[in-house]
């Protein structure tokens, strides 16, 4: 199924953003970075916007989703994005129902209550991994999970395991380590 | 050169040996416990002769092992061997649940103080009928369960893992090994694609059911890539595993392997199912030389001179047993030579045992 996105722009504090948007239901808004093959994934069960543009704020992140409508929503984010992501959140916590964060490059903001998930891929090195686990310690309320077999851009490299483990802890945040597999074999 | 005892942990009793699985409408329970009270009691030998290591291993559904699970036996070797390493050659790591398996390792590295080795192996192909798992999926299984053993070790916080093969949203296991960064790794060196995963992880191999001129060649590929990757194998990289007999006088250690039936042509474990053999072959599971490593197996049946000009048993009295131990030493470069003695009998099994460590060990061990 080919996911069609569409490029639109909207007016935040007299500036343009850029943004990519397609799917529609609960809203995933991503702070910066391409489209890999897991957005068109992810855009199969909600609604995904991925916000461009150089110099991306909190203000312009949560002033961009009101003008496409949305008031609550995910936030993902990859490597430095984590700053801004993290920052968002801090903002107006309300708005921000959990956070996912792609070998962030950033340093963990510890006053951010929302649930955290931090993906991080086994190949990306001593550095990624010991930034992973500062989010896991440092956060209250944080999941770090390691992608086997992938570098940094993990959402590029293994789509079906980062959205995976995306979509579930979107939907079920925490409550997400509670396996729901179906694993009876025969009737 | 290291010494390390392994005993399989054979049925001492009467079975079906030529076809796997083996049924168990012949099992003697009695028999059972003997033949592993008698292994305990070799391991322990062993471990006051100064052998360096005991070896345990794991196969299934036949009379040729009765330690499915070797964790379980270790668990009872860690209360009669006090200071030997104990290694387990290994765990068949893509069979089974890797976080299970970290955490056993971890258990027993715990009960002794930080002497366990962590052998993780493929295993024969038929042990992947045991539990069900696709031969042909075997390797990968492998790699990424390795992985995710080692990070289920060395990970200071909680994990979840998402790979191809494993997927655990949450780990973080008690108790951990006390040997840090962890237990040292042995893996089969036997084929090239296993000689180059070790070489890129810095892993140990070890050469089992082999020859020394196919070992010899499987050594070379594996330290050339080895030093692709930067480093130089020690000595330690390299087990070489070989069954033995160890007797006064070299008449009387062949007149007891000829007494003990050693002389006749013997089947490998995986292929006493040939059409089973076959299937996993079909299915991938011997990797781009797989003549080569069926062969390897294969070359077990030949007779007893020429098994030892192969390298493939030391057999004579101690004097003589020490120069084929030298010849694998020079040959290979291998630091650690892993006897299986002949079953012969409780008495002269043990005694063969004792000679090897009163007048073989002491020699081996300032070379």
């Amino acid at each position: 199924m080919q996911t069609t996105w569409r490029e639109d722009h909207v007016e935040v504090g007299g500036r343009r953003v850029r943004c990519h948007g397609a799917g529609s239901g609960e809203a995933l808004v991503q702070v910066g970075g391409d489209l890999t093959p897991a957005h068109d994934l992810l855009a199969r069960g909600r609604r995904v916007i991925v916000l461009d543009g150089p110099d991306l704020h909190p203000p312009a992140v949560l002033g961009a989703a009101s003008a496409l409508g949305i008031d609550a929503f995910d936030l993902l984010a990859t490597a430095a994005g984590a700053d801004i992501a993290q920052q968002t959140v801090l903002t107006e916590p309300g708005r921000v129902r959990a956070l996912v964060l792609e070998s962030p490059a950033a340093r963990p903001m510890p006053a951010v209550g929302a649930p955290v998930l931090v993906v991080v891929g086994t190949e990306a090195g001593p550095t990624a991994a010991e930034t992973g686990r500062a989010f896991r310690r440092e956060l209250p309320n944080c999941h770090l999970v390691f992608v086997y077999a992938a570098g940094p851009a993990v959402a590029r490299q293994r789509p079906e395991a980062f959205v995976e483990v995306v979509s579930d802890f979107l939907e079920r945040h925490e409550q997400f380590i509670v396996s729901r597999r179906d694993s009876a074999l025969l009737p | 050169m290291k010494a390390a005892l392994f005993n399989i942990v054979p049925y001492l009793g009467q079975a079906e040996r030529t076809s796997w699985p083996a049924p168990g409408r012949a099992y003697d329970p009695e028999v059972a416990q003997r033949s592993t009270e008698l292994a305990l009691e070799q391991f322990q030998l062993a471990d006051e002769l100064g052998f360096d290591w005991v070896t345990l291993a794991e196969h299934h559904f036949a009379p040729l092992s009765l330690t499915p699970n070797p964790m379980v036996m270790a668990g009872a070797v860690t209360q009669r061997v006090r200071r030997a390493r104990i290694a387990l050659l290994g765990a068949t790591i893509p069979i089974l649940n890797p976080v299970r398996v970290a955490e056993e390792f971890a258990m027993l590295d715990t009960l002794t103080g930080g002497r366990v080795v962590a052998g993780m192996l493929r295993g024969t192909a038929n042990e992947y009928v045991t539990y069900d798992v696709n031969p042909a999926e075997s390797r990968a299984r492998f790699e990424e369960a390795m992985a995710l053993i080692v990070r289920a070790w060395t990970e200071p916080e909680p994990f979840g893992w998402q790979g191809r093969y494993y997927r655990f949203r949450t780990v973080s296991i008690w108790p951990r090994p006390v040997q840090r960064p962890h237990p040292p790794i042995y893996m089969s060196g036997s084929s090239p694609e296993a000689g180059e995963f070790a070489a890129r992880h810095h892993l140990s191999i070890g050469l089992a059911f082999t020859t020394l001129p196919l070992a010899r060649a499987a050594t070379e590929h594996y330290r050339a890539c080895a030093r692709s990757h930067g480093w130089e194998p020690a000595p330690d990289d390299v087990l070489y595993r070989v069954t033995a007999h160890v007797a006064e006088s070299d008449d009387e250690a062949l007149e007891d392997l000829r007494g003990a039936g050693a002389d006749t042509p013997r089947r490998g474990f995986s292929l006493s199912n040939r059409r089973l053999d076959d299937a996993a072959a079909g299915a991938g599971y011997y990797g781009r030389d797989a003549a080569a490593q069926r062969g390897r197996i294969e070359a077990q049946g030949r007779p007893m001179a020429e098994r030892i000009e192969a390298g493939q048993l030391l057999a004579g009295g101690p004097d003589t047993v020490l120069a084929q131990a030298r010849r694998i030493r020079d040959e290979l470069g291998a630091g650690i030579l892993e006897l299986v003695f002949q079953p012969m009998g409780r008495e002269k099994t043990l005694r063969a045992i004792e000679l090897f460590g009163r007048s073989v060990l002491p020699s081996l061990s300032m070379d």
